[in-house]
């Protein structure tokens, strides 16, 4: 304020002496005018020195936005010369030095004068940024996505002798093939070609021979160009041995080989065979040696699967028959069921499976397609016995001709599988031990009990990046998980409609993998990506969650707020220097022509 | 004396010509004669005579087809008059005897004279073709050198050229990471002699040797060093002796297994070197002649040639046929021993021998009706042997064939046309024994008929496989056809009109197998039928005898015969049936744990987890690297047997485990070898888990069954 009085004075001061200098001066032709001039050269000078302004009335529409860049604007879209332009990226600060800087998003917010609206330009913000714009409106002008992958999975947990199948879409813009590289200790796993201007799904497959944690790396490259070379990390656990209570009418070869199998690899299995009227003949092999007289749930509930032949089922005294239904409909007892000579009858295991027996030829020589395998087993002995296929009822194994000779079907909680193989053994034989593998682990695992899961991990973001906000979820029936990650204590959220269910914030501070732990349980592992890998991923969740902020906070929704303002306008220097122009080009002249 | 000059001049001229002219053959076939002697010499290992012996012969054709020494003065006069016009086309004026030049033409030879001095002695035509010959003799040299250098070899053994990969290999390896303190050395390769190959040295560590080979190193250092040694497979630990002074050291050794090896020079550890041993391979035999099973007719020339083509990559030392004879049948068989040598001598040690050896079969008193077996037997120079599968030869008996045997047994009497194959047999064997008593037409006759009988035979024959009867032929048929009542009977005019060839009960008639037969029957009958219509009784013989063989065959295959079994099972008491007392049967109970046998490819499991850790955290705790020292142990295991693959891998981890640091180029390194090392994995059995859903979906499952209840 100062400032203004004494320019004023200072003017005041100055016009004085002008004026009386004037009147001081001899000829007196034009003295009025020249006064005028002089009062008019030092008023302009007054004004250009004071900020002098007016009031006017602004509606909120055309006023106040902010550009805010993100990754992958393009500079030709910032048509509006004016607007102020913030980025919170280094790196297009960089490109586009016209840009603020902000430390975050938030700031906008507190911008004077207030910011009414945000236009954001390419890819858009996260959902953890958005949420501090505090309700802002915003315009979104997104950017096409970036070609490449756009959409990718695999099998994180990857039990040993699975396979780990990395599938997803692959965007092609160029004009060349680009060749898709699995890669794994070292060594290529499997790789695909993706033709030229195609957007076609991808399919690698291995299987791993390590076990624990590893990273594989997605390649993708055109010619010698490498154009992306991103983390594919899993984790391969080892197999839990099962338990197995074999039931037979008498001791045969395909039980045998069945049970020396199993306890080749560590499974326990328990056999009885009938070798006379109600004798049995009784074995045990790393399970704990107990009376397999009768049946009953006590007994039943050690098991993880019953294998029996149809006909020792059918022939199981009231009580038995009972234990064995109410384990396998209640506690969920897989149980695998040989075919008898019967083709069909309502006993309660064999009503699903209605058994096709072609009685002109004798046994004939196939190989069989078994589920999720690609090729076929090797060649063997099968009678021609088929199953015909029913409603609620799953193939499992078939011959070249699809004629079905193994199916799964639930009853209640357990599941059933019914076979007519009776002589696979003769793979075992032949030394032949992959099919004979790959046979009985789809039929046993299909079959088996369900174990309860004491808790379940899973990261909730699309790609967990260093020093990005991550979200981790865990399902546990435990009634106040205490989470620990990279043992810090997370506090966490349960979810409103699945009570099971806790979520945390978390922000990984390394690439790689990061143990979390519920309790004193066992511990978890999940891997924060580097930041620049899934790119294509990430912006294309970025889209999404700033197209959804978007239609939820256009202009047209806040009506609440004030939509007129007032605000001081400055005059423009401009008026007062042409002003002072005029006024002392008149002296100048006047001086001039009057000597 | 002007004239005797010029004439000396133009001699002189011709002298030169001839020599040039000889010159440049000399070098042109020269020039050829050193690219083809190369090209014995270098690519197929022949002597460099073949060299010499091509110059002559060239030389030779190309002066007897050229003949330079037959230019004459004429031809150089003509010559120069049409390269000196000073001269004005009057050389030849020079070589007219003096006293017959009239004025005219002395005044023109004096004008020769002159002019003659400016010709130079050999003008530069006389050059071209030597020039030209030289620039070929360049040019022959370079290729020369070309071929010298090149790794093209002509393998004998495989029968076309090969790119050797022994010399290639060692050009394109990368440079060996060399100790310091080694100055220089020089690893020399003597090949065991039944390779035939002469010493080698190389200045590389790495080295590829044939089995047995002894090498020598030596080894150079730049400062004395106090001790030297060589460790193979890191635990055999071979010292080096030392030379005059303590910077000459030196070491043989026998290789017989492939490995790897470091030097030490005073406590300093080298790379690790890879030992691959190549193993002498078993000599190769293939038999061309005769087949597997082959069997001499009757009538047929009792020989046989056995011809084979033996190989070997160094060298055959011996080839010889196994062959037993055995006579007789049932329990009077009898062996005898044969073993026949093949013509060759075997002195040279080719790495390939073509035999043949024609065996005479009734000089190894061989008779109708006896088998011979054999087997060639090779070894080569390092005492290989190998042998191949048994061949047999059998000569038909046709005494067994003649027999009555089975016909007159009665058990299953064929129709009488079976018997007319044997009776033409022995018929055809009486006319040709009767050939020298009867004359020639008549002779022709007979040969004829028995033609015809042979014909008869296959028509009939030819009726079980639904054969059109040659006889109805052209035969009209048109008699009842033609008769009014006939007119325009479909049925009658497609019966006489059409074949039919598939008529459902032919095509049941015989089974295929017996038809198939009856139908190689039938291409006999009709051979010799061919045979006995050109007057050949004799060259008939044989395709009767096959005839009649398959034809006995048939007879043979249509019987059949059931044992008679005389077991009679005691009646059952029924009463009796599923009452016996059962009480003291005890159950067997057995109870034991089979602990899965240990992976012994934990440590490499478990040496991938720490690798992986590594590439995002560098550091190596001890429990880590003790971990690590394991699996490179077992690593270096297989390298023992397989150095190629295995030994970059130990290189790499050995500098993991020292300097604790591991670079993404070792990681990847070590990380391929253990993928290789490790097995598939199998799917076993498992069970999936359930949700962790606090008993959400099991409640839900209740009130269901609740429900349907």
């Amino acid at each position: 304020m100062t400032w203004n009085y004494t320019i004023l004075l200072v003017c005041l001061v100055l016009a004085i002496f002008a004026v009386w200098r004037e009147i001081q001066r001899e000829s007196k032709r034009n003295l009025a005018l020249r006064i005028v001039a002089v009062l008019c050269s030092i008023g302009a000078l007054a004004c250009i020195a004071l900020p002098i302004t007016y009031q006017h009335e602004l509606r909120l529409e055309d006023e106040n936005q902010v550009v805010l860049l993100t990754d992958g604007y393009n500079a030709d879209s910032v048509i509006d010369a004016d607007a102020r332009v913030y980025t919170i990226s280094k790196k297009i600060k960089k490109d586009y030095p016209k840009a603020t800087l902000l430390a975050s998003v938030s700031e906008i917010s507190d911008l004077k004068p207030a910011v009414t609206s945000v236009q954001v330009l390419g890819y858009g913000l996260s959902a953890d940024e958005l949420a501090q714009l505090h309700n802002l409106p915003v315009k979104f002008h997104p950017t096409i996505p970036p070609a490449g992958i756009s959409a990718v999975s695999w099998n994180t947990q990857v039990k040993s002798g699975e396979k780990l199948s990395v599938q997803g879409t692959f965007a092609n813009t160029t004009g060349k093939a680009v060749k898709l590289t699995l890669k794994g200790l070292g060594t290529t796993a499997d790789s695909t070609f993706i033709a030229a201007n195609t957007t076609a799904t991808f399919d690698l497959n291995t299987t791993p021979k390590h076990t624990g944690r590893a990273v594989y790396r997605l390649i993708s490259t055109s010619d010698a160009d490498t154009l992306a070379n991103e983390s594919v990390p899993f984790e391969i656990t080892a197999v839990k041995p099962l338990k197995v209570l074999m039931l037979a009418a008498a001791p045969n070869f395909e039980d045998k080989f069945l049970k020396n199998w199993l306890s080749a690899n560590g499974y326990g299995v328990a056999v009885r065979s009938m070798i006379s009227k109600d004798k049995f003949s009784q074995e045990f092999v790393n399970v704990e040696q107990q009376s397999l007289q009768h049946l009953t749930t006590g007994l039943l509930d050690k098991f993880d699967i019953v294998l029996s032949d149809l006909d020792v089922l059918k022939n199981l005294n009231s009580a038995e028959s009972a234990a064995l239904k109410q384990e396998v409909q209640q506690k969920g007892v897989g149980i695998i069921v040989r075919a008898d000579s019967t083709t069909h009858s309502n006993f309660w295991l064999q009503q699903n499976f209605p058994v096709n027996k072609v009685s002109s030829a004798g046994q004939v020589i196939s190989s069989l397609k078994l589920q999720g395998h690609d090729g076929t087993t090797s060649k063997t002995l099968l009678d021609p016995v088929y199953i015909v296929a029913q409603n609620f009822t799953q193939p499992l194994v078939t011959d070249q001709q699809n004629h079905i000779m193994a199916s799964s079907g639930l009853i209640g909680s357990g599941r059933e599988i019914f076979t007519t193989l009776t002589s696979t053994h003769s793979w075992m034989l032949g030394g032949d031990e992959a099919d004979y593998t790959a046979l009985w682990s789809l039929l046993i695992s299909k079959a088996a009990k369900h174990v309860p899961a004491a808790e379940e991990w899973s990261v909730v973001n699309n790609v967990a990046s260093v020093n990005n906000n991550t979200k981790l979820q865990v399902e546990t029936g435990v009634a106040n998980p205490e989470i620990k990650i990279n043992q810090t204590n997370i506090s966490t959220e349960r979810q409103a409609h699945l009570p099971f269910a806790w979520q945390a914030d978390y922000w990984p501070s390394h690439v790689g993998w990061q143990q979390v732990q519920q309790g004193s349980g066992m511990p978890h592992w999940w891997f924060a990506y580097p930041q620049q890998e899934w790119a294509g991923l990430k912006y294309r969740a970025l889209l999404k969650e700033s197209n959804a902020y978007a239609t939820n906070h256009h202009n047209g929704v806040s009506v609440t707020k004030q939509i007129q303002q007032k605000v001081q306008v400055p005059v423009s220097k401009i008026y007062f220097y042409v002003l002072l122009l005029l006024a002392c080009t008149y002296l100048w002249a006047e001086g001039k022509f009057s000597s | 004396m002007a004239e005797q000059a010029g004439l000396h001049k133009l001699k002189a001229l011709q002298q030169r010509w001839i020599t040039y002219q000889v010159a440049a053959d000399v070098l042109l076939s020269a020039a050829i004669a050193l690219v083809l002697g190369s090209i014995f010499y270098y690519v197929f290992d022949d002597s460099l005579l073949w060299g010499l012996i091509v110059f002559i012969g060239l030389l030779v054709s190309i002066l007897a087809i050229r003949r330079p020494w037959q230019i004459t003065e004429e031809s150089i006069s003509a010559f120069l008059n049409q390269n000196y016009p000073q001269l004005e086309e009057s050389t030849q004026l020079l070589m007219k005897p003096a006293g017959s030049l009239n004025l005219l033409e002395s005044l023109q030879l004096q004008k020769v004279e002159s002019g003659l001095y400016d010709v130079p002695g050999a003008p530069p035509q006389f050059y071209n073709r030597v020039k030209l010959a030289g620039v070929f003799v360049l040019g022959a040299l370079v290729l020369t050198f070309a071929l010298a250098k090149l790794p093209i070899r002509w393998h004998s053994s495989v029968g076309k050229l090969v790119v050797d990969s022994m010399s290639a290999t060692a050009k394109n390896l990368p440079p060996e990471k060399v100790l310091p303190q080694i100055k220089s050395s020089k690893v020399t390769i003597a090949p065991p002699a039944y390779t035939h190959r002469a010493a080698r040295s190389q200045d590389r560590f790495t080295l590829d040797v044939e089995e047995g080979s002894t090498i020598n190193w030596s080894i150079e250092t730049n400062i004395d060093v106090k001790q030297l040694s060589l460790i193979f497979n890191e635990h055999e630990v071979l010292k080096m002796q030392a030379g005059s002074d303590k910077s000459h050291w030196h070491l043989s050794k026998q290789i017989s297994a492939s490995g790897f090896y470091q030097v030490n020079v005073d406590g300093k550890l080298s790379d690790l070197y890879p030992v691959t041993v190549i193993k002498d391979a078993a000599p190769v035999i293939k038999i061309k002649t005769p087949k597997q099973y082959t069997h001499i007719d009757a009538g047929e020339v009792p020989k046989v040639t056995i011809s084979a083509s033996v190989t070997d990559d160094y060298g055959i030392n011996s080839a010889i046929i196994n062959a037993t004879v055995a006579k007789g049948s049932g329990e009077a068989v009898k062996f005898k021993e044969y073993k026949i040598p093949f013509g060759e001598a075997f002195s040279a040690h080719g790495r390939q021998y073509d035999l043949q050896k024609l065996v005479d079969l009734p000089k190894l008193e061989m008779e109708p009706g006896d088998e011979l077996y054999f087997y060639i037997q090779a070894q080569d120079t390092h005492q290989q042997t190998s042998r191949t599968d048994v061949y047999i030869v059998s000569i038909q008996d046709t005494a067994q064939l003649l027999s009555m045997d089975g016909l007159v047994a009665g058990v299953n009497v064929k129709p009488e046309f079976f018997r007319s194959e044997r009776q033409i047999i022995i018929d055809s064997q009486n006319l040709i024994r009767l050939k020298d008593s009867l004359s020639k037409e008549e002779f022709a006759k007979r040969s004829n008929d028995l033609g015809a009988d042979q014909k008869m035979l296959r028509l009939r024959y030819g009726k079980f496989l639904g054969e059109e009867d040659e006889s109805k032929i052209g035969e009209e048929s048109g008699g009842e056809l033609s008769k009014a009542e006939n007119f325009s009977n479909t049925n009658m005019i497609l019966d006489a009109y059409t074949d039919k060839h598939d008529n459902a009960e032919d095509a049941t008639f015989l089974e295929p197998a017996v038809k198939e037969q009856l139908k190689a029957t039938l291409t006999e009958m009709w051979k010799a039928e061919l045979q006995l219509r050109m007057y050949k009784p004799q060259d008939a013989l044989p395709f009767e005898y096959k005839a009649l063989r398959l034809l006995k065959d048939l007879q043979q295959k249509s019987r059949s015969y059931v044992a008679k079994t005389g077991y009679n099972p005691p009646p059952l008491k029924l009463e009796k049936r599923l009452t016996g007392d059962l009480s003291k049967i005890t159950e067997p109970t057995s109870h034991e744990d089979i602990k899965k046998a240990g992976d012994q490819f934990e440590t490499l499991k478990k040496a991938v987890i720490i690798l992986e850790q590594l590439k995002t955290d560098p550091k190596l705790n001890a429990v880590d690297q003790h971990t690590l020292q394991v699996a490179s142990a077992q690593l270096s295991s297989k390298a023992v047997a397989q150095p190629g693959v295995y030994l970059p891998a130990v290189n790499a981890m050995k500098q993991i485990v020292t300097s604790g640091k591991a670079s993404a180029a070792n990681i990847a390194m070590v990380e391929k070898a253990i993928q290789r090392a490790l097995p598939i994995n199998h799917a076993m059995p498992q069970s999936p888990a359930s949700a962790a859903d606090i008993g959400l979906s099991q409640g839900y499952f209740k009130n269901l069954n609740r429900l349907n209840k």
